[in-house]
């Protein structure tokens, strides 16, 4: 279970979050939609402090965060109920899949390498991904490398897992394998956070929908009501304008990759 | 005028003796000032409050003056500072006791942390934030973020310049005779004063230098294949 309350954040004059009240149920799937810059991206990085909130409360299970107030030691502690699939993978790029997997639940976890190794081996099969466990990033595709950040995070076993647009820098034909890994693990009652522009999907795999703009929620409601009878007029239009062809749009940036 | 090829063989073994007191200069130097330059690029790139004045002021100041100054101001003004101290705990002469190869250890390593300040903070510039973002993700804390993502990657794309400080400092390390330490140019001097077989001598060590830097520039390009075998199959 995840609740949001009055999340804010501006930068500089720009206020981007203008109070973000959000709730999911546990193993409840919610998308988020909007226009880019209407603040989606920056809500989910405000709720594992990758980006601070100028104020709000995220709380998770029984632990709740004050974000204005978090200290380091909280902030951490917190993230470690989370985590994220990022738009541009960012995978540790000297290491192999396995490694990437493993990583956190050694430094992190404190598991014994045998124990994480075993560990990130079933999270890599289950997004298919076992007869890649030894290659490094550059040898995989875009497809293989989300789908080894959709392991990483998995294998963590979050209480939240949140998604920041997974398929906006794939190519087209790799979107479908994604967007297939990402149901499989929805139908595992994990409890997930979806930034997405791919209405088909969200209205598919996620129990709720929230169509956000200009740094508030418009609407939200079941996913099935807020596609087929949206309420609002913004909504609506929105839905119309993007339905039936793929949003591109958000391709705009270029991961920055290392330079070796 | 002649060329004794034959004392010219024999000065290289003599002045092959001094080859460890270079080795330790020129890799203990750079090895510290690894160390300073990693806290110091650290320190600039997130902007510590106070600190990073004082890290700019460093790395300002040492590339701004000639290694050779580097080594007389902490020859003549270390010990000055250090018998101060030691006299606030009662202690005197402290510092005639300190043998002087470690002024001269001093001296370089400030010259090279400063310069590979400058490396380090290019290194860790070419990582992309993303995985430093994806590290907290995973819920590392930033000393855990920096030593398991963002360092090796960063010492990996540095490799090439650490290897031009290296052979730099190797180089570097001939002024250390001006402060009587024996190292191949000291030694070489030495040598050749005997029988004033001057040219003998330095061309003897000029071959070796140039065989140290050869080899130098061989072990990084093996390690910079080796360390960069996850970036094959291009950048992308």
């Amino acid at each position: 279970m995840i609740r949001l309350s009055g999340i804010k954040k501006r930068f500089g004059t720009n206020e981007v979050l203008k109070g973000i009240d959000l709730e999911a149920a546990s193993g409840e799937v919610v998308a988020i939609l909007g226009p880019s810059g209407s603040g989606k991206s920056t809500l989910l990085r405000c709720i594992n402090v990758l980006e601070r909130a100028d104020e709000g409360f995220v709380q998770i299970g029984e632990h709740t965060l004050d974000l204005r107030k978090a200290n380091r030691k909280e902030i951490l502690a917190f993230r470690r109920r989370t985590a994220m699939v990022f738009q541009h993978y960012n995978l540790f790029r000297h290491m192999t899949a396995l490694q990437n997997v493993a990583e956190a639940l050694v430094t992190v976890r404190g598991m014994s390498k045998p124990a994480a190794r075993e560990k990130s081996i079933r999270a890599l099969e289950q997004v298919g991904l076992g007869h890649k466990l030894n290659e490094y990033p550059s040898r995989l595709s875009g497809g293989q490398q989300q789908r080894v950040g959709i392991a990483r995070a998995l294998a963590l076993d979050p209480e939240v897992l949140l998604l920041d647009e997974p398929t906006s820098s794939l190519d087209p034909e790799l979107v479908s394998e994604v967007l297939d890994t990402i149901r499989s693990i929805a139908e595992q009652g994990i409890t997930m956070l979806i930034v997405t522009h791919e209405l088909t999907f969200a209205k598919e795999v996620a129990d709720k929908t929230v169509f956000m703009e200009n740094g508030v929620i418009v609407e939200e409601g079941r996913s099935a009501d807020l596609f087929d009878r949206p309420r609002s007029e913004r909504t609506r239009q929105f839905l119309q304008h993007h339905s039936g062809h793929r949003w591109t749009t958000s391709r705009q940036t270029i991961p920055r990759q290392t330079i070796l | 005028m002649s060329f004794d090829l034959g004392f010219a063989f024999h000065a290289l073994l003599l002045i092959a003796s001094a080859l460890p007191t270079t080795f330790m200069l020129t890799f203990v130097s750079t090895g510290c000032g690894l160390l300073i330059g990693i806290v110091v690029a650290l320190v600039r790139l997130n902007n510590v409050r106070v600190v990073r004045h004082l890290a700019a002021f460093y790395v300002s100041f040492i590339r701004g003056t000639p290694v050779l100054m580097h080594l007389f101001l902490v020859y003549f003004g270390l010990p000055v500072l250090i018998d101060e101290v030691c006299s606030w705990f009662g202690a005197a002469g402290v510092s005639v006791r300190i043998p002087l190869v470690w002024f001269v250890l001093t001296a370089f390593s400030l010259t090279a942390g400063a310069y590979l300040s400058e490396v380090v903070r290019s290194g860790i510039a070419a990582v992309d934030r993303g995985q430093l973002e994806a590290a907290y993700a995973v819920g590392m804390t930033t000393s855990q973020a920096y030593r398991r993502i963002v360092l090796p990657q960063a010492l990996a794309a540095s490799l090439p310049n650490l290897a031009n400080i290296v052979v730099g400092m190797l180089h570097g390390s001939t002024l250390a005779f001006t402060l009587t330490v024996v190292e191949i140019f000291g030694k070489t001097q030495l040598v050749a004063a005997q029988g004033w077989n001057y040219l003998e001598s330095f061309a003897a060590a000029a071959l070796l230098y140039w065989g140290l830097t050869v080899l130098i520039e061989n072990i990084a390009a093996g390690l910079e294949r080796r360390i960069n075998r996850f970036a094959k199959g291009g950048v992308a």
